[in-house]
């Protein structure tokens, strides 16, 4: 029915001060530069460390990648939403590197589907009061059952916040294949929730 | 996947629901969020169950205790970064130290002409009719600018790659100025008796002033002519040099001169976007990456090699730094999303992607 409506623009909490924020960097303010660098700094390492499964080349990846953003501060606008334009940025650096290393250099589907392929312990997956503590085992092993690309939507989706749109642009692939992944995991997990009795 | 299928997945696959029970949509979506559900009873159960789903998937963010130490380290490359920025200027000046001291002397002929023919005194010795048909051209290479000042505060920009020809003494009254290229010119109005008419003459016509700011291209077959202030009249002219079209301009209108046989067009534009050139910057506002190409080519003198032709139609919004081909490739690969690569005279876009392919 209005299942596809059209999507909204996704809205960061505070997005305002990201906007002034960024352009205070892109005058070449420093204290603008450490800044982003600070609230920014775990969350690409949360994503980085499970992109390259090697925390030092993913802090070094956040080194290139403010380095970079900083050689070109006065010549980049404002991005729609910050994280993502990050995000986006970092991964590329990051696959760059991965190739690199590799001695890959054609990128082929079976690859990119295998990047993201780790498991998430219980620890990593934080469970709420909703489902007993049995479910958590399922959930989790849920998740850690679906393809590399199908969790790294996820974590995209739920860590970082991003749309749909966002993380297409991430992953280089279109919308609908994003949607695609969401589908097929959300169907590999639903089961899960398939006995919770629904509150009145 | 189609629109009537009602089941979880379908549900969080979709941005506008996920949207709609993190209470983020619109009223308008949330309301037709609402009658959907309203209209069937077991949809509530499926958006609960949904809802259950969706709040029980969060990844914990791991504890990072080192983001000071890290914050360090990049200031310590940005310095070390500096520091080989600074010696590299003083390399590439040693480097062209001769064409350096060459574009200083023309620089400074060009300034003491421009001086010369604003302060006939200084060349009283000449007589007018012995300096009548003298000359001085200025010239501007690859990436370079030039700004001369009239000594009545009038000010003419030359873009890179560009020409432009004036009388090597002036004795007041109405000036001349021949252009190839583009340049921006900012020429103090006078009134009264000692108002002054200027005229840039290009290959297709002319543009007459008294006192104006506005923005001269002649690197395409047609010449363009932005008015940032004042008024100015295009003349367009035939071989014979007899003008055979006029038009006055209005602030924030683009003219174009065309060659022989089309007629002048005159709409409306963002004049800042062509006028950005003269701070070291190119501004575009959904300008197809051709239009880029085309404007690039003219100041460095590269051409372009698009990996997928499809990519000329790329709209590019933001802001390229006008004097730096490594600063301007590093922001276009950036805007563009694509790899951007120069290989000599030539510039890839998207060439990593085939240089894989053909491996």
């Amino acid at each position: 029915m209005f299942l596809f409506s059209k999507l909204k623009d996704y809205k960061v909490p505070g997005d305002v001060d990201e906007v002034l924020l960024w352009k205070s960097f892109c005058n070449g303010g420093k204290e603008a530069l450490s800044k982003l660098f600070r609230i920014y700094y775990g969350s690409l390492l949360d994503y980085g460390k499970r992109l390259v499964s090697d925390e030092e080349a993913a802090k070094d990846g956040i080194q290139k990648l403010f380095l970079k953003l900083w050689r070109k501060h006065n010549s980049i606008g404002v991005p729609d939403s910050v994280r993502a334009y990050l995000i986006v940025s970092y991964r590329r650096i990051l696959l760059r590197e991965k190739e690199q290393k590799l001695n890959r250099y054609r990128r082929n589907q079976e690859y990119l589907d295998g990047i993201f392929d780790i498991t998430f312990s219980k620890e990593e997956l934080i469970i709420q009061n909703e489902i007993v503590a049995q479910k958590k085992d399922e959930l989790v092993k849920g998740i850690n059952q679906l393809t590399g690309r199908q969790k790294e939507t996820l974590f995209l989706k739920y860590y970082h916040g991003l749309t749909n749109k966002e993380i297409a642009e991430v992953l280089e692939i279109n919308h609908q294949s994003v949607k695609n992944n969401l589908y097929r995991a959300f169907k590999n997990l639903k089961g899960i929730v398939r006995s919770v009795p629904s509150i009145e | 996947m189609s629109n009537h299928d009602e089941s979880i997945e379908n549900l969080l696959s979709s941005d506008s629901f996920v949207g709609w029970i993190e209470g983020t949509a619109t009223d308008e979506e949330g309301e037709r969020w609402q009658t959907w559900v309203e209209d069937d009873p077991a949809r509530k159960k499926l958006v609960q169950k949904a809802k259950v789903l969706h709040q029980n998937i969060e990844f914990s963010p791991g504890k990072h205790t080192d983001v000071e130490s890290e914050l360090d380290r990049l200031y310590h490359r940005l310095r070390e970064e500096e520091q080989s920025s600074k010696s590299k200027i003083f390399n590439i000046t040693r480097r062209t130290y001769y064409s350096s001291v060459a574009a200083i002397v023309i620089l400074l002929i060009a300034v003491m002409g421009v001086i010369g023919y604003m302060n006939p005194e200084i060349y009283s010795e000449t007589t007018a009719e012995e300096s009548q048909n003298k000359f001085v051209t200025n010239t501007t290479t690859d990436g370079q600018k030039k700004q001369l000042t009239l000594s009545d505060g009038s000010k003419i920009t030359l873009n890179a790659n560009s020409r432009i020809k004036y009388p090597a003494e002036y004795y007041g009254g109405d000036l001349d100025i021949w252009l190839e290229g583009e340049a921006f010119f900012d020429i103090v109005h006078f009134e009264g008796e000692a108002e002054r008419s200027l005229t840039v003459h290009v290959t297709e016509g002319s543009i007459k002033v008294l006192g104006t700011k506005f923005n001269v291209n002649t690197y395409e077959d047609a010449t363009e002519v932005v008015l940032v202030e004042g008024s100015v009249r295009v003349e367009k002219k035939n071989s014979e040099n007899e003008i055979t079209e006029d038009r006055i301009l209005k602030r924030g209108e683009m003219s174009r001169i065309p060659q022989v046989g089309q007629e002048i067009t005159v709409n409306q534009v963002r004049s800042e976007l062509f006028t950005a050139w003269t701070e070291d910057k190119l501004i575009f506002d959904n300008t197809p990456l051709r239009e880029v190409i085309r404007r690039v080519e003219h100041l460095y003198d590269v051409r372009f090699d698009l990996d997928d032709q499809e990519l000329e139609n790329t709209p590019i919004s933001g802001s390229l730094p006008n004097n730096n081909l490594e600063v301007f490739i590093n922001a276009l690969e950036n805007l563009m999303e694509q790899p951007v690569m120069k290989d000599g005279n030539i510039i890839k876009v998207g060439a990593l992607k085939s240089k894989r392919e053909d491996q």
